[in-house]
């Protein structure tokens, strides 16, 4: 098996392959997380997000349309706790620039800003409402995720780790996933898994701590009694857009959402107790 | 005087009978072999509207079945159509729902074995 490992899209990327001679794909697959990078960055003044959040209406590529179209998508399966829309949230409580360079520490955020918004495809033109501008960062690596993979599964099973956001092809793959009492190891064969929480990318303002997942309900970092949600899914970008969506409803309701939907996971409370869902365990 | 008498009397049963003839023959009592026959293109266009006449009824007949077959294929059809419009309904609702939840799909379980990878909050 072939590892790799870069930075990219503001994370750490790892990419496993099972194959003789995986370096072509490899080098491709890592082209892939830049090529997405530089057209999906909110924090790159040139990519077509941020031409788009600049001019409200934008003919945009087939990635941007394909990542607005799942946003829009995603929004309407998690009935709102899933928003495209949160761009201004995010930046008004703090996150206005890469993690990497975010302090630590600072004055007290703007608060809370208007979330829902509308967002429309035409075509391949991307038409927002009146003040609404775009973050991905719930969707963005579970995307590229998932394009890596196509593209690295070509030289044999393959899983592509983008911080957290899972994706694989072919094989079976024992993943950790971190859990209050430890780490918990999850074969998964087919699919995607992500893990969503605010025990990283945190940060103060004004001595009261801040965290980048969003509540579309009120624009401000949630306040769930959730640590952290894991998700298994079809695939990584649902991964991501329900643990996002379960780490906002809270343990109890998690739970209970998870076995509807028959979406394994792994909660993780504030209090320190994990909890297995969805017919995991 | 009786050869008088007799001639007056010929003469008039002469005269009776010249009078009688005429109002007999007069009367034509016998149809005449000269008499004309009917004019033949009325006799046609008398047949044909008999045989008009018939076909109109056959067609009425025939327009008759045709409608209420139409009648009841219609009727069949519309219950066809509604059913569809109901199980389009249904499919709908269904896919709606379907929709709202993820596909079915991965297979994961929990395990004793060492980590490959971690996945972490990203």
């Amino acid at each position: 098996m072939t590892r790799r490992t870069f930075k990219a899209m503001g994370t750490d990327i790892e990419l496993l392959v099972e194959a003789e001679k995986p370096e072509g794909a490899l080098a491709a697959a890592e082209a892939e997380f830049h090529r997405l990078e530089a057209l999906l960055s909110r924090f790159r003044p040139d990519s077509e997000l941020s031409q788009l959040n600049e001019r409200g209406s934008l003919r945009a590529g087939p990635d941007l349309l394909e990542v607005v179209r799942l946003g829009i998508q995603a929004r309407r399966q998690t009935g709102g706790r899933f928003d495209l829309t949160v761009h201004d949230a995010v930046v008004a409580s703090g996150y206005d620039r890469t993690f990497d360079e975010l302090p630590a520490e600072g004055a007290a955020p703007a608060g809370g800003s208007r979330c829902g918004g509308g967002v429309r495809v035409d075509g391949n033109r991307i038409e927002l409402d009146e003040g609404v501008r775009l973050d991905f960062g719930g969707i963005g690596k579970g995307y590229a995720a998932e394009n890596a993979a196509t593209i690295l599964g070509t030289a044999g099973p393959c899983l592509v780790n983008a911080g957290g956001d899972v994706a694989t092809r072919g094989g079976s793959w024992p993943i950790g996933v971190e859990t209050a009492d430890g780490a918990l190891t999850i074969e998964l064969a087919t699919g995607g898994l992500a893990t969503s929480g605010r025990d990283r990318r945190r940060w103060q303002r004004a001595g009261k701590e801040l965290h980048h997942l969003i509540d579309p309900l009120t624009g401000k970092p949630a306040a769930g009694d959730l640590l952290r949600a894991t998700v298994i899914a079809p695939d990584a970008i649902q991964a991501e857009v329900w643990a996002k969506a379960l780490f906002l409803a809270g343990s109890h309701a998690a739970a209970e959402e998870a076995d509807a939907h028959g979406l394994p996971c792994v909660l993780v409370t504030e209090t320190g107790e994990t909890r297995l869902a969805g017919g995991l365990g | 005087m009786t050869s008088h008498v007799g001639r007056i009397y010929v003469t008039a049963i002469t005269l009776f009978v010249f009078f009688l003839t005429w109002a007999v023959v007069a009367a034509r009592p016998f149809p005449s072999a000269s008499r004309p026959t009917a004019d033949p293109r009325l006799q046609a266009l008398v047949v044909r509207e008999q045989r008009l006449r018939r076909e109109s009824v056959l067609v009425q007949k025939l327009v008759a079945h045709r409608w209420a077959t139409y009648r009841t294929q219609l009727a069949k059809r519309q219950s066809q159509i509604a059913a569809a419009k109901q199980a389009q309904a249904r499919q709908a609702q269904l896919a709606a729902v379907a929709a709202a939840a993820p596909a079915s799909g991965p297979s994961v379980r929990v395990v004793s074995l060492p980590a490959i990878t971690v996945t972490r909050t990203s």
